[in-house]
């Protein structure tokens, strides 16, 4: 007998990886003894050359045997599966319906806030190099505003830190054309703007710094889409615009150069920017240049901050006759955060939402996959016996899972795309930036995540339980067994409590933001909403140049409206309630302001004699105005609201105060000659701290004009419109609003929250209920044999059915408990929302918890009742 | 292989356990195919096709330990159970059926 050939090392790791130790050990014990016999028979080298040979076989026939096997169970094996999955998906339509439509729901939800999330948090600034930009502010302890000219001017001159400065302020007038005139809401641009938020104009130049000062030619620039309008531009640089004339009010502005029509979120809705030709400020005020910074590379935002406290310390003395309030300094912040306002509690709010519903989606689908399995028990044992393994069986179950969530995500997609297309038309009023929504590679990826996410989430538990379904209980369960698939119950039940205590949170956000919501249109608007008509009309500049000629137009056209049948009363102001009126700040005689603090503001409103009447508004002490009020040497007089009287004067009568209007010095002390019911102008619901009016509205060039009426709505407009048309043939009207309409318009955002709130709430819950229902019939369908012999034995229907619900309201009781806890912690994130009801409104969350288990009764109830009416031998005969 | 026929190697490898009285091992497996087929017979060959048939739960096979009288390593023992035994009988039946009054001609030559 020859000595074996050794056996080289990776032959062995081979077989043992291939084999396991001991079955590898004894295999090469084989070979070597077959070795030996071959030895005994041949020579030795023809049984050394062979046993080589073989030897080395061994693994590479192994491994060829392994990946057959792969083979065959692997791509080709979930393949079929997949076909199997979907046929037997398309049995039950309704319910792959149902989860595919409420996952999606969810997804496409997620995905379309996700998108604005990205937009607002994630990207940068449309414009290059966009964290350096910054806004330059004046800055109290407790508020932000813009600068006034004096401030602009001076940080031009004094500042280090920026590379460049954009300045501007909106402005509204009427662009006058061939065709006739319209309003033009634009903003004046202090040269600089465009370079600094870098934006590259399509043709021309923006304004040099020499077109900057007031003896300047009047120059503008305006977008593609304003040239391609008005100027007859028909190419895409628009080069053609360049050179002619723009007329706005009595100016005529040359265009020296076009944007493109979409230049980023700053400034949108804008298409004309004149050139800002800043006189030299007689006094610090008023504060209405926005104005933008782009910071040099290398300073750091403390180091500006520094320097902006420096200049705003220098210039302070030079003008503390107009301005004292020594708290006041300028501040930056980021150009984004800016821009983004509270979007982001508002987004998380959202969020939560959809994201709830998703979740409660997809418990739900788990719940039912969950069922499916443990009616396929039968097929899974099966599958079991002939050979598949644990593995290959949750395989088999995940593809359903996979199924399902492709559709989900396909659905999502389709909710996505129609999300990010009805966003920017219904939330632009309280969302920035929704222009810029893109379904792109991100929101694609967000979409394809959450789909993969929902795909775990509600395929694992049935794979894995269904999967375990022939071991155990696993043959014996084969047939029908009455204690089968306690395990799949206990999920069930943990699935369905899971969603009830998800719905929890949802629904008593709803309910809170509809309570509220509710609330805010009971508010007394403090005017006489049914007969109000309003709309703005702007005077051209030509025919209407002075104070003088409006107030006569006004007189005259005033009384020629309410000569028109219908009209009652007519007005002109400058601010509508419920939001309206500019922000402007005083000085009490009484009660002057300390050194060091801030001057109190109010809601000014520029009105008339006229303007109480048509609203309705009542006369509560002092006086109206009077004609006299508006004599050149007349003393300036105001009228203000309860609301205002009771801050300021507590308990006394603000009738004959006075105090200094806009922090001025060296101009006569204004007096308060009426007081006047609360209307709000900070919205409604908002507390403005009381409202100012003033008397002289009639100078305005565009103020609204407000009609109380009696009767047909339609007609008046016309009727309004031929008045004004003799008196001044190019006036355009525009912003005809109702008093409905301006009250609604004013409540869009808490409409929308609370309607799309409510909406997610109840899908979750009717997802929940049919859950809670589904194991409900279950179980009974179940334990129908035992509920039989139970009835048979003599057992009361009653009695029987108080179990089962009984089974059923613990689960709904422990999801409700678990969820009015969730509910408590997460409302508060409503808070400022909410009007005039608490986030922990006791009365609410009661409510919710007897709606739900109300609706959790009804969903137990009906099986157990038809679990007692079942004929007992017909039960017992189906065992 | 369908599920049904088995391949002419497994046939033999099932006729060889039989022959070699119901339970055998690799080893004299691998003798008696290449004494009956003339030809040599890969032992690697022979290993994997009785773990196929195992899978097709036509064998049975266990380990059996060192013992006193020859083997000083495990060694796996296979046995041909009474569906290997049946499903070797269909295909011996479903041959016969082929060859039944048929002559190829070449068969008297070489006998």
């Amino acid at each position: 007998m020859s000595s074996t050939p050794r056996v080289p090392v990776w032959v062995r790791w081979m077989m043992s990886r291939l084999l396991g130790e001991r079955e590898a050990a004894a295999t090469l014990g084989e070979l070597q003894e077959l070795h030996a016999h071959r030895a005994s028979v041949f020579d030795s080298r023809e049984a050394d050359r062979r046993f080589r040979r073989e030897m080395r076989q061994y693994p590479f026939r192994l491994l060829a045997r392994r990946v057959v096997e792969l083979a065959r169970i692997g791509p080709w094996a979930s393949l079929r599966s997949l076909k199997q999955s979907a046929r037997s998906l398309a049995r039950t339509p309704g319910l792959t319906a149902a989860i595919v439509l409420t996952v999606g729901i969810g997804i496409g939800g997620c995905a379309a806030i996700f998108a604005v999330v990205d937009v607002l948090f994630l990207k940068a600034l449309p414009y290059p190099d966009a964290d350096r930009l910054v806004w330059i502010h004046s800055a109290s302890p407790t508020s932000k505003w813009a600068l006034s000219a004096v401030d602009v001017q001076a940080l031009q001159a004094q500042q280090t830190v920026f590379e460049s400065l954009g300045t501007y302020s909106r402005n509204a007038s009427t662009l006058v054309t061939d065709e006739g005139a319209e309003r033009l809401v634009y903003i004046e641009a202090a040269p600089g703007l465009f370079a600094t938020l870098g934006i590259e104009l399509l043709a021309g130049r923006e304004a040099l710094p020499a077109e900057g000062e007031v003896a300047a030619d009047a120059t503008v620039v305006v977008t593609h889409d304003f040239a391609a309008r008005y100027l007859g531009v028909t190419g895409a640089d628009g080069s053609s615009a360049l050179g002619q004339s723009v007329r706005i009010g009595a100016v005529s502005y040359q265009v020296i150069g076009v944007i493109p029509s979409w230049f980023g979120p700053l400034a949108r809705d804008t298409d004309v920017f004149t050139t800002l030709r800043m006189e030299p400020p007689p006094r610090k005020g008023p504060f209405g240049f926005v104005t933008v910074g782009r910071l040099h590379e290398n300073v750091n935002a403390e180091v500006a901050l520094e320097e902006l406290r420096a200049i705003n310390a220098r210039i302070f003395p030079l003008w503390i006759d107009s301005f004292q309030d020594e708290n006041v300094t300028w501040g930056m912040q980021d150009l984004d955060e800016v821009l983004n306002r509270d979007a982001g509690r508002l987004l998380a709010i959202l969020m939560g939402a959809v994201g709830g519903l998703l979740l409660v989606a997809t418990a739900n689908a788990a719940n039912l996959l969950l069922a499916r399995v443990a009616g396929r028990r039968q097929e899974m044992v099966l599958r079991q016996a002939l050979g598949a393994t644990r593995v290959q069986i949750a395989g088999h179950l995940l593809v359903e899972s996979v199924i399902l969530s492709l559709g989900g995500m396909a659905m999502g997609l389709l909710v996505a795309v129609g999300g990010l297309r009805l966003l920017p038309a219904v939330a632009s009023s309280y969302l920035p930036r929704l222009t810029e929504l893109r379904l792109d590679g991100s929101v694609l990826l967000f979409t394809c995540a959450l789909g993969a996410a929902c795909c775990l989430l509600f395929g694992a538990v049935p794979a894995v339980r269904g999967s375990r379904v022939g071991r155990g209980s696993g043959r014996a369960g084969a047939g029908r067994s009455m204690t089968s698939g306690t395990r799949e119950q206990r999920a069930q039940r943990l699935l369905v409590a899971t969603q009830l205590a998800l719905v929890l949170p949802l629904l008593t956000g709803g309910a809170l933001l509809l309570t509220s919501f509710a609330r805010l249109q009971d508010t007394d608007a403090g005017f006489d909403v049914e007969r109000l008509l309003s709309m703005r009309v702007s005077l051209s500049a030509d025919a209407f140049p002075d104070d003088k000629s409006r107030s006569q137009f006004w007189g005259v056209a005033l009384e020629r409206i309410e000569t028109i049948p219908g009209v009652e009363a007519a007005a002109v102001s400058l601010g509508r309630p419920p939001n309206g009126g500019f922000i402007n700040n005083f000085d009490l005689e009484d009660k002057p302001t300390p050194p060091n603090q801030a001057q109190p503001t109010a809601p000014w409103i520029i009105a008339e004699r006229g303007y109480f009447d048509v609203l309705g508004i009542p006369l509560v002490a002092g006086r109206m105005f009077e004609p006299t009020d508006l004599e050149d040497d007349a003393p300036p007089v105001v009228i203000v609201d309860e609301a205002w009287a009771s801050k300021h004067f507590p308990g006394e009568s603000a009738v004959g105060r006075r105090f200094v209007d806009g922090g001025q010095m060296n101009v006569p002390l204004t007096t308060v000659v009426g007081v006047v019911g609360n209307v709000p102008y900070g919205g409604l619901g908002e507390s403005d701290g009381g409202a100012v009016y003033s008397a002289d509205a009639r100078r305005l060039g565009s103020p609204f004009l407000m009609l109380r009426l009696v009767g047909d709505q339609a007609s008046v407009v016309t009727l309004v419109r031929e008045q004004l048309r003799l008196l001044d043939p190019t006036a355009p009207i525009t912003d005809l609003a109702s008093g409905e309409l301006l009250l609604s318009d004013s409540l869009t955002r808490p409409r929308h929250l609370s309607l799309l709130l409510a909406t997610f709430a109840t899908i979750a819950l009717g997802l929940a209920v049919v859950g809670l229902y589904g194991i409900m019939a279950n179980s009974v369908q179940r334990r129908r044999g035992e509920i039989a012999i139970r009835l048979a034995l003599g057992g009361s229907p009653r009695g029987i059915q108080r179990l089962i619900v009984g089974q059923g309201m613990r689960i709904a009781v422990a999801g409700v408990l678990v969820g009015a806890a969730l509910s408590l912690g997460v409302t508060g994130l409503l808070a400022d929302l909410l009007y005039e009801v608490e986030p922990a409104d006791p009365l609410t969350l009661v409510a919710v918890v007897a709606l739900m288990l109300a609706v959790a009764l009804v969903a137990c109830l009906m099986p157990s009742r038809r679990a007692v009416r079942a004929e007992p031998r017909t039960a017992l005969s189906t065992m | 292989m369908t599920r049904h026929g088995l391949g002419e190697f497994e046939q033999q490898v099932l006729l060889t356990i039989l022959r070699l009285g119901g339970e055998a091992y690799s080893v004299p497996m691998v003798v008696e195919m290449e004494q009956r087929s003339g030809r040599d017979v890969s032992q690697a060959a022979v290993y994997i096709a009785l773990r196929r048939l195992e899978d097709k739960k036509l064998v049975a096979s266990r380990m059996v330990g060192p013992t006193a009288t020859g083997n000083a390593k495990e060694r796996r023992y296979f046995k041909v159970n009474a569906a290997g035994r049946e499903r070797l009988e269909e295909c011996r039946r479903t041959m016969n059926r082929f060859w039944e009054g048929l002559d190829t001609g070449a068969e008297e030559g070489t006998r």
